[in-house]
C-alpha cells in the first residue's frame, strides 16, 4: 500500500511538472488602439459575450447617471492613455464593497463601494489603470487560452493515467491543474497591477498612493471577525499585503517617480464629495459594521466632509447599539454638527436618540432643528407627530 | 411508467413550491393573530417562507406580503443578500424611522437599484398607532417598483404589510383596494 502511494505520488510530480510545462500558452500581444478581434476568432465570441453583458448593464437599476462624477472617471481614463480612451467605456455601478472589472470589449465597470475608499485621484486612477492593462494585455484571452489548453491536457493525462493503471492519481493531477489556472490569473492580476502603475506616473500621478490602496483593504480585511486572510491555492487575486509590499517597492524605483506627485485631491472631492452621503449610506445598510468604521476612519484622516463623515459615525454606533455605542453615536453626531456640511438628519438622529433615553426636551429641541432645516422632510409627518406627542 | 412517474414528481414539485388558494372577494379574513382585514378583492393567497403572500397577476407583478408577528431580535422574512449574522433585525424599542430602514436594507439585496424610502408618516393601524411608508425600486433590467408599507407594533413584535408592484401597471391596478383594505384593518388583540 506504503509502496503505491509513493507511486502515485511520484507520478503525480512528474505530472505537475508535464501540468506546468504543458500548460504554457503562446504570449498574446497587446490589443492594439482601435482593434477589434476578426470575428473568426475565440476572442470575437469573448467579446460577443461581454456586448450582451454590456446591454444589461446599461439597463440596470444599479447604474449611476449623474453626469458629472461620469465624466471625472472618464476624464482620469483618457488622461491614463489617450490611444484606447475612445475604446474603454465605464459604468459606474452603486454598489458598495470595493470592486472594479474590465470585460475584452472594454466595458470597465467600477463600484461606487470603491469611489467611496479612494482617497484621491491618483488612487482611483491606479485602479482604473489596473483595469484598462487587463484590457490592453487581453487578460480575458489569456485566461481563456490557459483554461482549455490546461483541460485538453489534463485529458490526455487522465487518459494515460488511467491507461497506466494509476487512474486514482487523477484528481490530483486535475487539483494541480486548477491550481495552475489560478496562478496564472493571479500573474494577470501582478501585471496589471505593474502596469497600472506605470500609468498614473506616466500620467503624472503619486505612484506610492497605489500600495496605500492595498493597505486600506488589508484593514479593512482584519477589521472583520470572518476575513479569510490567508492566501487561497485558489485566489483570482495575489493577497492585499502582497500587493501593497510590491507596489509600494516598485512606486521607489520606477522610472519617473521623482517627477509623479499629483494627488489632485481637490478635483477629486469635488467630484466625489457630494456622492459620500449616498455611498456611505448604502455601505452601512450591508451591515459589516466593523469594516465600514475602517472605511469612515481612513477617509478622516483626509479632513474633507467632515460633517457627512462624523455623521455616518454616529449612524454606525447607532446600529451597532451596544452599551457603550449611544454614548458615542451622540458624540459622533455632537461632532458632526460643528462642520458646515453636516447634514439636517444629524438633528433628526440625535432627537430620536434623545427620545430612547427619555431626554424629552433634548430631543423636542434636535427634531424642531430638523424641522427648521428640512420643513417639507420626507418625514415631516412622523416628527410633527412625534413632536405633537413630546409636548 | 417511470416516465410517468418522473413527470408527475416533477409537477408536484414544481407546483408544490407555492400553492396559491383564492380568497373570497369581500368579508373579513384573519391575518395571524393579531388583526383581520377586508380583501376587497379576490386574491390568491399562498404561504411561502413563513410569509403570507396574496397576488392577483402573479408575485413578480404584484404582491402583497404580511410579515406577522416579527419577534424582538428577528430578522425580516425578506431574501436579501446579508448574511444571517449581518442582516439587521427588529428591535421592538425601534422607532418607526429604524423599522422604515431594516425594511429598505432587507430589501437592498443588490438587484434592486435605487431604493428609495419617503413620505414615512402615522396611520391607525386598525385601533393601534402604526405608521406607513412609501418605497420605489429599479430592478435590474430597468423596471420601475412602487411598494407601500404599512406597520405597527404590538408589544414586542411587529406587524407589517408589504403591497408592491412594477410602477408602470400592476401596482396601481390594486393600489386603491389595498388602501381600502388597509383603512379595514380591526385588531383581534386589543
Amino acid at each position: 500500500m506504503a509502496e503505491h502511494a509513493r507511486r502515485i505520488l511520484k507520478i503525480g510530480f512528474f505530472f505537475t511538472l508535464l501540468v506546468a510545462g504543458g500548460c504554457q500558452t503562446a504570449p498574446v500581444a497587446n490589443l492594439k488602439p482601435g482593434e477589434r478581434p476578426n470575428i473568426e476568432t475565440t476572442e470575437a465570441g469573448l467579446w460577443m459575450q461581454a456586448d450582451r453583458a454590456e446591454k444589461k448593464i446599461q439597463r440596470s437599476g444599479n447604474l449611476v447617471k449623474h453626469a458629472g462624477i461620469n465624466r471625472y472617471v472618464r476624464s482620469i481614463v483618457c488622461r491614463l492613455s489617450p490611444d484606447y480612451c475612445e475604446q474603454i467605456r465605464v459604468y459606474i455601478v452603486d454598489k458598495p464593497g470595493f470592486n472594479a472589472s474590465m470585460t475584452p470589449n472594454g466595458m470597465m465597470i467600477v463600484q461606487s463601494g470603491l469611489m467611496l475608499r479612494a482617497q484621491n485621484e491618483a488612487q482611483l486612477a491606479f485602479v482604473l489603470g489596473h483595469e484598462m492593462a487587463h484590457f490592453i494585455r487581453r487578460h480575458t484571452l489569456q485566461r481563456w487560452q490557459t483554461v482549455k489548453d490546461t483541460t485538453g491536457f489534463l485529458t490526455i493525462v487522465s487518459i494515460a493515467l488511467g491507461a497506466s493503471g494509476l487512474g486514482g492519481a487523477s484528481p490530483m493531477v486535475g487539483l494541480m491543474a486548477t491550481g495552475g489556472i489560478f496562478a496564472n490569473s493571479r500573474d494577470n492580476e501582478r501585471e496589471a497591477d505593474g502596469l497600472g502603475l506605470a500609468m498614473i506616473v506616466k500620467a503624472g500621478y503619486e505612484p506610492q498612493e497605489a500600495s496605500k490602496v492595498w493597505k486600506h483593504l488589508l484593514a479593512e480585511r482584519r477589521a472583520m471577525e470572518d476575513a479569510d486572510i490567508g492566501q487561497s491555492f485558489f485566489s483570482t487575486h495575489p493577497g492585499s499585503e502582497e500587493r501593497m509590499e510590491t507596489l509600494s517597492n516598485l512606486a521607489k524605483t520606477i522610472p519617473g517617480a521623482e517627477q509623479a506627485k499629483n494627488t489632485n485631491l481637490t478635483a477629486f472631492i469635488e467630484a466625489v464629495g457630494p456622492h459620500r452621503d449616498h455611498w456611505l449610506e448604502r455601505e452601512l445598510r450591508l451591515g459589516k459594521l466593523d469594516r465600514t468604521e475602517v472605511v469612515i476612519n481612513n477617509l478622516l484622516q483626509q479632513s474633507k466632509d467632515l460633517g457627512v463623515l462624523h455623521f455616518y459615525k454616529g449612524e454606525l454606533y447607532r446600529k451597532r447599539n451596544t452599551e457603550s455605542d449611544f454614548e458615542k453615536a451622540i458624540e459622533a453626531y455632537s461632532k458632526a454638527l460643528t462642520y458646515p456640511d453636516s447634514p439636517p438628519k444629524t438633528h433628526r438622529a440625535l432627537g430620536f436618540i434623545y427620545r430612547k433615553r427619555g431626554e424629552t426636551n433634548k430631543a423636542h429641541d434636535s427634531l424642531n432643528d430638523y424641522l427648521k432645516l428640512q420643513p417639507r422632510a420626507d418625514d415631516h409627518a412622523m416628527i410633527r407627530h412625534y413632536l405633537e406627542q413630546s409636548k | 411508467m417511470l416516465r410517468v412517474l418522473a413527470i408527475i414528481s416533477t409537477l408536484v414539485f414544481v407546483t408544490g413550491c407555492q400553492t396559491f388558494q383564492e380568497t373570497k372577494k369581500s368579508g373579513r379574513i384573519s391575518i395571524g393573530e393579531a388583526y383581520s382585514i377586508d380583501p376587497q378583492v379576490s386574491w390568491r393567497r399562498a404561504n411561502r417562507d413563513g410569509l403570507e403572500i396574496w397576488t392577483v397577476d402573479g408575485p413578480i407583478l404584484q404582491e402583497l406580503v404580511f410579515m406577522k408577528a416579527v419577534k424582538d431580535g428577528a430578522s425580516l422574512p425578506i431574501k436579501s443578500r446579508q448574511s444571517p449574522e449581518n442582516k439587521p433585525r427588529f428591535n421592538s424599542k425601534m422607532s418607526p424611522s429604524e423599522i422604515m430602514e431594516i425594511v429598505i436594507a432587507s430589501l437592498d439585496t443588490g438587484k434592486r437599484g435605487q431604493i428609495k424610502a419617503t413620505n414615512l408618516r402615522p396611520m391607525k393601524f386598525g385601533k393601534a398607532q402604526g405608521f406607513r411608508f412609501d418605497i420605489s425600486w429599479t430592478n435590474e433590467k430597468g423596471l420601475p417598483y412602487s411598494a407601500i408599507v404599512a406597520a405597527a407594533k404590538f408589544d414586542e413584535t411587529l406587524e407589517l404589510i408589504l403591497y408592491k408592484g412594477d410602477s408602470l401597471h400592476h401596482f396601481a391596478k390594486f393600489h386603491d383596494a389595498v388602501e381600502k383594505m388597509l383603512a379595514s384593518i380591526q385588531l383581534i388583540k386589543t
